[in-house]
């Protein structure tokens, strides 16, 4: 059933590919990122107005409207005319609607798709990150069991949900049949990933397999590739994880691959890229720039380029084009990040935000690059020189030095070297110099973009992280990863274009033998890549923590607890409120128990404080003052010093209904056992989870399972 | 004659060519592995064999009991309690599989082998077991020469405990004849992968031997 209703997403997906690829002309193998695309799209508008679940169901009836429509056979005059269409649309040599709907891209992109729900669905692996039951796995759930965009969901503890919805909505796609699953957001986020790399292969046929299959091979490798630098001891999560950095990374790269892609092919519709820039702007709101990377990088080649027409012949029309690409990015920021977020913070005004930024990021940008060039900044700002410059001694030491090693080919410099070489390989093999110049010119430009992004990244750490964040540049691998990834799906998209166009005629005239050669060295070069790239994988990757081949006892742990929690459901109504308490948690146990308990709210259970910035819960260890460790550790750091009536103030307070034992340890049965009518006797023998509030203490509340075990 | 030649100059030809070679390649290797698994039975060296954990040397872990269904219960005297057996190498093991019921967090549970004798423990040389459905832990080992096997039961959490109630340690579970021709997911991508990336290797090398004659 599950399975199933996975499918089911999945054949309105072809659906609507269907329809954009017989009815708008839009090459198969790039019709599923544009799809994707334009469905996070529209669900992020009827979220923001509050309309998803109409939304949704309008969504699903379309695509199984158009799809049906484009999918029927045709009568016979209009058989020819779409024939033609499709040949003028530059789609490899055959026509019918089969040929055209099953290039290598598209067959690779539903064949992994198929692959991946099976074995997701066979497998069933967990959310267990941090940030994923904290943010990422919590808002698709949220969305889900609502069916209301997340940030309208009312939690146990005041939520800044402003996330960008976008990678939710696409997690919310795919699970809208059936129930919720973690493995669905993965399904859905390889998806998105499985969509670029077909955007990559873009318009190359069945006959030049032997660019295709290293191409492929190379895709596959990219996310481990840039994120992976450690023979790995623990679970490598790539390709199950609900983490946006690879996502936002790769949808930047499938951006511009789709459209340099999308040239190659005179009548497809140029508007197909738009809705792939506005995902990238959706994502993550500090990968926003790398939307903007992406728009400049079209922007520049559809104006500059007028791709053998004289360069004034069209001009309005491409000056009007590339304003529409940086347009796409900045409405979805000021849709979401502007308006939505603005409104939404507003609201929770009491909440108080995290990370109120002191300094305004115009302030920072002017005052950064002052000082940079050798000027006096604002006072305000010279406060913080010798952080903005310790960051960026930091961020060099982290580029050129192997001491800053984050990818299977070592430090960041490595990796640059690597790129700009693909970029260099494809300048070289093309067949043309238009070809060429449009080549040199995004290498170029994604160069210098990714020198204003490492000063943008700076700034950042000089002037709106706290110190000890600075000093540690906490997360630096994760922001610059994801522009790695973009970058090297760029070089390899012009590669991937180039030798397609020098493979499409293949002469047998011998004086165009030289010509052959260039496809042939262009190939191999990418074999080598493909098999050195394999070849670190394997030395960094066991199987076994992997996706591809993890064991069933990674997320044991997980399973356990969610179905403790499950258990304990089945005890509440939907309306209940429940305090929580699991000592020795570091808060993860917390933001667990909130997502496994969701719909019925967990409380904050504790106190919270943003003006004096005390937050005393939400996980972590209860317990008399005096009983506090001494020892450094986890419970000593999250230790939540209540006296006796001020703990039972705190639970009255909260309004809880019932009190949830998920971890006992001595200090809480020493510190408030008076307060439990059985003294705790009930949890410490392990006969049940929850006790029953209520003024003349907390009651246990009979378990049969428990009691029976 | 014609059709034949026909079919091989389809493009086609190379890759169907690479995926039967592979699967071809994949029956023989797993009629090999079946073949030596009969001959090792047939000589006795591999053979279905339960274990008591008193077959084991014992690394903080501390037997309290036996319950009424006959298990050993064990307990955990810290946070990397192991189960070992010294020397294996007289007899083939393809497989541990381990009844048990735990109480308590159970977390990562692994099983160490050795190759040669003397060989450290390390966590490359080492099987992460899956759960059957009838709740046992299956730890299937790789097909190489076996020396010491370490069971790594759990990991329990610094200073907690957690019981053990272990009915039996099977080695070498009997595998049906089917089971020896069934890839893993990983062989399953290998599979698919590998076949691909050579018919282009090949593909590419004969292009370029195409080439080359005629330049000169």
């Amino acid at each position: 059933m599950q399975l199933l209703s996975v499918l089911a997403a999945l054949a309105a997906l072809f659906l609507l590919c269907a329809f954009l690829t017989l009815k708008a002309r839009l090459p198969s193998a790039l019709a599923p990122l544009t799809a994707l695309s334009a469905i996070v799209l529209w669900l992020t508008l009827c979220s923001v107005v509050d309309l998803l679940l109409p939304g949704i169901c309008l969504l699903y009836a379309a695509c199984l409207g158009l799809g049906i429509w484009a999918l029927l056979p045709a009568k016979a005059g209009a058989a020819k005319k779409t024939a033609n269409g499709l040949v003028a649309a530059g789609l490899p040599g055959k026509t019918g609607s089969f040929r055209a709907l099953f290039t290598p891209g598209a067959v690779l992109f539903w064949l992994l798709c198929l692959a991946f729900a099976i074995y997701f669905y066979a497998r069933q692996p967990m959310a267990t990150g941090f940030d994923e039951l904290s943010l990422w796995a919590t808002a698709a759930k949220l969305t889900k069991v609502d069916n209301r965009l997340y940030a309208t969901a009312t939690l146990g503890t005041p939520w800044a949900a402003t996330q960008n919805p976008g990678l939710p909505l696409l997690s919310y796609f795919f699970m809208f049949f059936g129930e919720y699953a973690d493995w669905k957001i993965y399904l859905a986020y390889d998806a998105l990933a499985f969509a670029v790399f077909a955007a990559v292969l873009g318009g190359v046929c069945w006959r030049q397999y032997r660019l295709a299959v290293p191409l492929a091979a190379i895709l596959w490798c990219v996310p481990y590739f840039f994120t992976t630098y450690n023979h790995t001891i623990y679970l490598n999560t790539t390709y199950m994880t609900a983490y946006g950095d690879i996502s936002a990374g790769l949808v930047l790269g499938g951006a511009v691959a789709l459209w340099l892609m999308l040239r190659r092919a005179p009548a497809a519709p140029r508007w197909a890229v738009l809705p792939v820039l506005a995902l990238a702007a959706n994502i993550k709101a500090n990968t926003f720039v790398l939307a903007l990377v992406a728009a400049g990088l079209v922007a520049v080649d559809g104006w500059l380029f007028a791709g053998g027409t004289p360069f004034r012949k069209g001009l309005a029309r491409r000056t009007g084009f590339a304003a529409l690409c940086m347009a796409s990015p900045l409405v979805i920021y000021y849709l979401w990040n502007v308006r939505y977020v603005g409104a939404l913070v507003a609201k929770n005004a009491a909440a108080g935000g995290a990370g109120e930024t002191s300094l305004p990021l115009s302030g920072v940008v002017v005052n950064g690059i002052t000082m940079l060039l050798g000027g006096t900044a604002a006072p305000a700002y010279e406060e913080r020189r010798a952080q903005f410059y310790q960051a960026m001694a930091d961020m060099g030491g982290q580029f050129f030095t192997a001491a800053g090693r984050m990818s299977m080919l070592g430090q960041g410099i490595l990796l640059v070297v690597l790129i700009l070489g693909v970029f260099a390989l494809a300048a070289l093999l093309a067949p043309s110099a238009l070809l060429r110049a449009r080549v040199l010119v995004l290498g170029a430009l994604s160069l210098a973009c990714f020198g204003g992004y490492n000063l943008m990244l700076a700034l950042s750490y000089g002037f709106i992280f706290k110190p000890s964040q600075a000093e540690s540049l906490t997360d630096y691998n994760r922001y610059i990863y994801s522009y790695y990834i973009g970058w090297f799906l760029v070089a390899l998209a012009c590669l991937s274009l180039v030798l397609q166009v020098a493979d499409a005629n293949p002469s047998a005239n011998s004086a165009k033998k030289i010509s052959a050669l260039r496809p042939l060295a262009g190939q191999g070069a990418v074999l080598l890549l493909a098999v050195g790239m394999l070849f670190r994988l394997n030395q960094l990757v066991l199987p076994q923590l992997s996706v591809l081949g993890f064991s069933d006892g990674e997320f044991s742990d997980r399973k356990a607890q969610r179905s403790r929690a499950a258990y304990a459901c089945g005890y509440l109504g939907a309306e209940d409120r429940v305090f929580y308490v699991s000592q020795g948690d570091t808060g993860q146990n917390w933001f667990a128990a909130v997502f496994d308990f969701y719909p019925v709210i967990v409380d904050y259970s504790g106190t919270a404080d943003a003006e004096k910035n005390i937050y005393a819960g939400g996980g972590g260890t209860f317990g008399l003052p005096n009983l506090k460790p001494t020892e450094e550790g986890v419970p000593q750091r999250y230790y939540h010093p209540y006296t006796v009536p001020q703990f039972a103030a705190l639970v009255a307070e909260s309004g809880c209904d019932y009190i949830y034992i998920d971890h006992l340890d001595d200090i809480f049965v020493e510190s408030y056992a008076p307060l439990f009518a059985d003294d705790l006797a009930a949890a410490l023998a392990g006969e049940t989870l929850l006790y029953r509030t209520g003024p003349q203490g907390y009651t246990p509340v009979t378990m049969e399972e428990m009691a029976a075990s | 004659m014609k059709t034949r030649t026909a079919l091989l100059q389809k493009k086609a030809a190379l890759p169907a060519l690479c995926y039967l070679v592979a699967a071809v390649g994949w029956l023989a290797v797993s009629t090999w592995n079946f073949g030596a698994d009969m001959a090792a039975k047939a000589n006795g060296t591999l053979r279905e064999q339960p274990l008591a954990v008193s077959d084991f040397a014992l690394a903080d872990l501390e037997v309290t009991g036996t319950d009424s269904g006959g298990a050993t219960l064990l307990e955990t005297t810290s946070n990397d309690p192991q189960m070992i057996l010294e020397d294996v190498s007289a007899q083939t093991v393809r497989t541990v599989q381990l009844y048990v019921r735990y109480t308590g967090t159970v977390r990562e549970m692994c099983l160490y082998y050795t190759t040669a004798p003397g060989q450290d423990y390390s966590q490359d040389r080492r099987v992460f077991p899956a759960l059957q459905p009838d709740g046992s832990y299956l730890y299937t080992l790789p097909r190489t020469r076996l020396v010491a096997l370490r069971l790594d039961p759990c990991s329990p959490e610094e200073g907690k405990t957690v019981a053990m109630a272990v009915e039996t340690i099977l080695l070498n579970r009997p595998v049906a004849p089917a089971g020896y021709f069934v890839p893993s997911w990983y062989q399953l991508f290998c599979l698919a992968l590998y076949p691909g990336l050579a018919a282009a290797l090949l593909s590419w090398l004969g292009a370029a031997a195409a080439l080359l004659p005629r330049k000169r």
